[in-house]
């Protein structure tokens, strides 16, 4: 079995968190200041070692958020993630039109190892619902068969850590 | 089959559904048919101040250079640079975040700035790709690492603590590079680990510590010069009669035999604690 045919394996899999809330307000990198997180565990009998399960937000947009497992012992970047928001994926073996995937969407990989994004029918018919944190977080843990054994965790949030302000340009000067 | 025009009509159609904007307070947010090496389209933020069109990347470029921690990489600076230059891009610093931008005052130059832009920012993130790719291919040791830090800590547990030894590692002595210094008060001893990823590459290192350590001769300052080498890797064993020729002729520029690893405590007798 190739890599990723055992991470499609993983992705199937039931996967475990005994975790109340999560609470991002650790930087994601000492140097950038825009990106909340939090990590916790999740276990996974097909696998000896415990998985990562990271919550991420943007400071300036509480709608721009990341949900992410990854297995560290395999590969370094995420095998499965849910963006709220943000760029349009490009699937790039799909046709040019129906392979762009705009946010919300989850991202999984092939079994050629290719990541590809993809919209669930919730995510189709109601995609201002999971702008929310804590209804995006009930769907992501369905798509991602992850058992909460304590109900599904809340995503707290300091209001203090965040500035609000939808648009990226407002109060900045173009003077050259 | 013949070629024919549907084919671009087809084409542009695809293309065109690509397009598509959101409306974010006074900005537009703007997404282009361009894709960067992540597999990810490009989205561009427009604007309107003082009569003047503004088409910025909203901050993404900046942010994701940091988060790579790529803001002091040469290729990707040079990178940016260039493009600023040539397509005319400012930056500007705005509530912790760089933006790249655009500017003109006629609505006619916007579908330019808009291609530039798009340019500059698929570039740079594909660029991005590359290198990290490259970083990544580069973090698995090779056998010739492992051996170097093996030796490293060899050397350091024992002469590393020592009152009477200093040690310091990847020197230069007059412009030749040594993998490791041992100095006392009475002079200074030289130590090469020598080791290679094929039988070209150990051969060289042998060669080149052999016409490096016969240059240094004339320096007094310095006692001892030693070779460590690394005899358990596979290139060493099967390739030994040709490199134990190699090894024999550069004897002849040391003070004291070859050390193997399989004998490395030898050191000690050579540079006695």
């Amino acid at each position: 079995m190739n890599l990723y045919e055992q991470l499609c394996n993983i992705t199937d899999a039931d996967k475990y968190s005994d975790v109340e809330f999560f609470y991002p307000s650790k930087l994601k990198h000492r140097h950038a200041p825009n990106q909340l997180v939090d990590d916790q565990k999740l276990s996974c009998d097909i696998v000896s070692q415990e998985l990562d399960m990271r919550v991420e937000i943007n400071k300036h947009d509480i709608t721009n958020f990341k949900f992410s497992i990854t297995y560290i012992d395999f590969i370094k970047e995420p095998f499965f993630r849910y963006d709220s928001k943000g760029v349009a994926h490009h699937n790039k073996k799909q046709n040019l039109q129906k392979g762009m995937i705009t946010t919300p969407h989850f991202h999984k990989y092939d079994e050629e190892g290719d990541m590809y994004a993809y919209k669930t029918n919730d995510l189709i018919s109601r995609p201002d619902e999971f702008k929310n944190v804590n209804a995006a977080l009930y769907l992501f843990g369905e798509e991602a068969n992850i058992i909460f054994s304590k109900g599904v965790p809340v995503v707290k949030l300091d209001e203090t850590l965040f500035s609000l302000s939808q648009d990226p340009l407002e109060g900045i000067t173009f003077d050259l | 089959m013949m070629c024919n025009d549907l084919w671009l009509k087809r084409i542009k159609k695809e293309f065109d559904s690509l397009w598509s904007c959101t409306v974010l307070g006074d900005t537009l947010k703007l997404t282009v048919p361009y894709v960067t090496l992540y597999n990810e389209f490009v989205d561009l933020y427009v604007t309107k101040r003082d009569n003047k069109y503004i088409v910025a990347d909203g901050g993404q470029l900046n942010d994701f250079l940091i988060e790579l921690k790529s803001k002091d990489n040469k290729l990707l600076n040079d990178c940016i640079s260039l493009y600023m230059k040539e397509y005319n891009i400012h930056k500007t610093l705005g509530d912790q975040r760089l933006m790249y931008f655009k500017k003109t005052t006629d609505e006619f130059y916007l579908g330019t700035s808009v291609l530039h832009m798009s340019e500059f920012i698929k570039s740079v993130y594909s660029l991005i790709k590359i290198d990290s790719h490259q970083k990544e291919d580069k973090e698995v040791d090779t056998e010739s690492d492992i051996f170097r830090k093996d030796a490293t800590k060899f050397v350091n547990d024992i002469y590393g603590s020592h009152d009477n030894y200093q040690v310091s590692f990847n020197q230069r002595i007059n412009n030749i590079k040594v993998s490791c210094e041992i100095n006392s008060l009475k002079g200074k001893n030289l130590l090469q680990f020598i080791t290679g990823g094929s039988e070209y590459y150990y051969r060289s290192f042998i060669n080149n510590t052999s016409a490096d350590f016969s240059v240094l001769n004339s320096n007094s300052a310095i006692n001892e010069k030693i070779v460590l080498l690394d005899d358990r890797s596979d290139v060493y064993k099967k390739n030994k009669e040709q490199l134990d020729v190699y090894i024999l002729e550069m004897a002849s520029n040391l003070t004291r035999q070859p050390i193997f690893w399989s004998e490395k405590n030898k050191l000690t007798e050579y540079i006695p604690l």
